[in-house]
């Protein structure tokens, strides 16, 4: 059975490649609705961290197997 | 008002969420293949995953965003819920009470109650802690579906039923295990979807420091302005927080909510299941640097006129509840705000999914294998635990429906908790250590202090008397009021319990070997490395717990 870091990993990966693209479209194409601090694209690098975070937890569950 | 416009990215964050918990049911499913793997999760899992959902199931969004809005409204004193009102309690649970629970193999914390003591406090228990616990369930989906329809314009319908289905599916099919999983994802998914506002804050503002500066003083401490009652946005004493908070709220739902305490059943031995609370500590206290941090923000914001924020005005009233989700509009780009609305959703379903988890475990063994069908095999009990689910969350979706056309149930909510666990509590902590408490004491003093706090909350609600006659003070809010009654029903079962107990018939000791302190032999850890040992790491976050307090004072 997979442990639950399989799937932690697995959810912050997905969602974290989802927040990045959208920081990206937003880096390129500038939203019409702005946002407090939209100039840091914090999008771009949270979405960042979290697929760096997803990745450490998948490796985790693969030296573990 | 609608705060949030959701582009794709966020609906396929938002859709993601739900497949990865579906998906999950289905996985788990094939594991789970007897009555321990549903109710206990096998029993198989480590202190850290046991740890953080022993800490998931109290972290709902409904806290989350109650809580942000509390520190708008009272300051810092609410740091006093992660800490004073939280760790002794946890630690105390890892150290004193987990080798009786664990130990005696039950399944729940009435079955505990059944061996201690009767059947009758057992059933008296299971049946308050179920009713209790469906309450809550449903409450908290017509919270969901009214946060989801003010701040995202969703159908008020359609939210509840997706997510309530969606739980009902997921627990149906693997039980605690799948609860457990899905509110480990919500505590990653809460901390990257919600710190991120406490950081963006900060940047705007330019430092803890600053932030601190620029909210009134006796918003900006713990201990200082408790003296007097008056001083602080609290409006309760140094006392109050520690009597009523500190001792049995906190002592009453840390250690005797089966909600929370399930988790640490289904550590895979004694070792795990002591460490389960004392690691979840170290995470609760981290906890105000989303929570105390996000309302202060809003406060120094709300107090700038140029910073155009302010919270949502309904009938002339503030909603404080409002302002976690409006610096999630202020901040979070596209992407972002799919993730902060999937944070908000994780937490209201994990905390639906430990609910009814949690009521399917005591529907089933204390109230249905108890007194309707005493010789139930073991796949009838798996089979009833999956009925118990599903009729579960019909009756929370009914709750629901029911609060929706009577708002003011809301207001009860903290009645019911001080109703349950606080004179839980004393019957606890009199039956784990003093061996000479009987069954009828225990029975007709938790009976009592259960009438007591309900009456009590009645009495204030009508007017029938002050609430200064509870708070012992002149000014005191309706929190100090809460804090308070918890106190007074915990007493009043305390000592009810013990005079009921000189006078009524006592267990045999051979029969309470294992139960209570001063009959069972305590746990031999003489091979278990010191930095291994539960005890050590209960030093370190008293340490810490202090440091805070000192720090912040």
């Amino acid at each position: 059975m997979k442990s639950i870091w399989f799937f932690v990993g697995l959810t912050l990966s997905i969602m974290g490649v989802l927040v990045t693209i959208a920081g990206i479209l937003d880096y390129i194409s500038p939203p019409e609705r702005h946002t407090t601090l939209g100039s840091v694209h914090p999008s771009l690098w949270w979405g960042v961290l979290m697929v760096a975070a997803g990745i450490l937890f998948l490796l985790t569950e693969k030296r573990r197997k | 008002m609608q705060a949030f416009s959701l582009g794709v990215v966020d609906w396929l964050v938002i859709a993601s969420y739900f497949v990865i918990v579906l998906g999950l049911g289905f996985y788990l499913k094939r594991y789970t293949t007897n009555q321990d793997d549903y109710f206990l999760a096998g029993r198989r899992n480590s202190a850290w995953v046991a740890g953080l959902a022993f800490l998931s199931a109290n972290l709902g969004a409904l806290e989350l965003l109650g809580m942000t809005g509390n520190t708008f409204k009272y300051g810092m004193y609410v740091a006093h819920f992660y800490w004073i009102g939280a760790i002794p309690a946890m630690l105390f649970l890892g150290i004193f009470m987990m080798p009786f629970y664990y130990s005696s193999r039950i399944k729940s914390i009435p079955g505990y109650l059944k061996l201690r003591f009767d059947e009758k406090t057992r059933v008296l228990n299971g049946i308050a802690f179920g009713v209790m616990t469906l309450l809550v369930s449903g409450i908290n989906l017509y919270a969901m579906a009214l946060v989801l329809r003010t701040f995202v314009g969703w159908d008020w319908n359609v939210s509840m039923w997706v997510s309530a289905i969606t739980v009902a599916v997921y627990v149906g099919m693997s039980g605690l295990m799948s609860a457990i999983f899905t509110e480990i994802i919500q505590f990653f998914l809460i901390w990257f979807g919600l710190f991120l506002v406490s950081i963006l804050g900060i940047i705007e503002i330019g430092s803890v420091k600053e932030i601190l500066h620029r909210v009134p003083e006796s918003f900006s401490t713990l201990w200082s302005t408790s003296g007097d009652a008056s001083q602080n946005g609290m409006m309760i004493t140094w006392a109050g927080i520690v009597l009523g908070l500190g001792f049995v709220l906190s002592f009453g739902y840390w250690t005797t909510d089966f909600l929370v305490v399930q988790r640490a059943f289904s550590a895979k031995n004694l070792r795990s299941a002591r460490m389960t609370p004392v690691l979840a500590s170290f995470f609760k206290m981290a906890l105000p640097f989303i929570v105390i941090l996000a309302g202060l923000i809003a406060l120094v914001l709300s107090r700038d006129p140029g910073s155009g924020f302010a919270l949502v005005q309904e009938g002339g009233q503030v909603n404080y509840d409002s302002a976690l989700p409006l610096l999630i509009a202020r901040y979070y780009p596209s992407g972002l705000i799919g993730l902060g609305v999937t944070a908000l959703l994780a937490g209201f379903m994990a905390g639906q999914a430990g609910n009814i988890s949690a009521f399917n475990t005591v529907w089933t063994y204390d109230i249905y294998k108890s007194v309707i069908n005493k010789t139930a095999s073991d796949a009838h009990l798996l089979w009833m635990g999956r009925v118990a689910t599903v009729v579960g969350v019909v009756i929370s979706i009914g709750t629901a429906y029911w609060a929706k056309s009577f708002p003011s149930i809301m207001d009860y909510m903290q009645a019911i908790f001080s109703w349950v666990n606080a004179p839980l509590f004393a019957t606890m902590l009199l039956g784990m250590f003093v061996r000479w408490i009987t069954p009828n004491g225990a029975f007709w003093g938790l009976l009592a202090g259960m009438g007591s706090s309900f009456f009590l909350f009645l009495a204030v609600k009508f007017q029938w008397i002050s609430n200064s006659v509870i708070t012992l003070s002149t000014s005191a809010s309706d929190m100090a009021g809460n804090f308070w009654r918890a106190w007074w029903a915990w007493f009043i079962c305390f000592a009810l319990t013990i005079v009921i107990s000189f006078f009524t018939e006592k267990k045999p000791e051979s029969e309470l070997v294992g139960l209570v302190k001063w009959l069972t032999p305590a746990t031999d850890e003489s091979d278990v490395p010191f930095m291994r040992k539960p005890q050590t790491w209960a030093i370190i976050s008293v340490v810490v717990l202090v440091a805070l307090n000192i720090y912040f004072w």
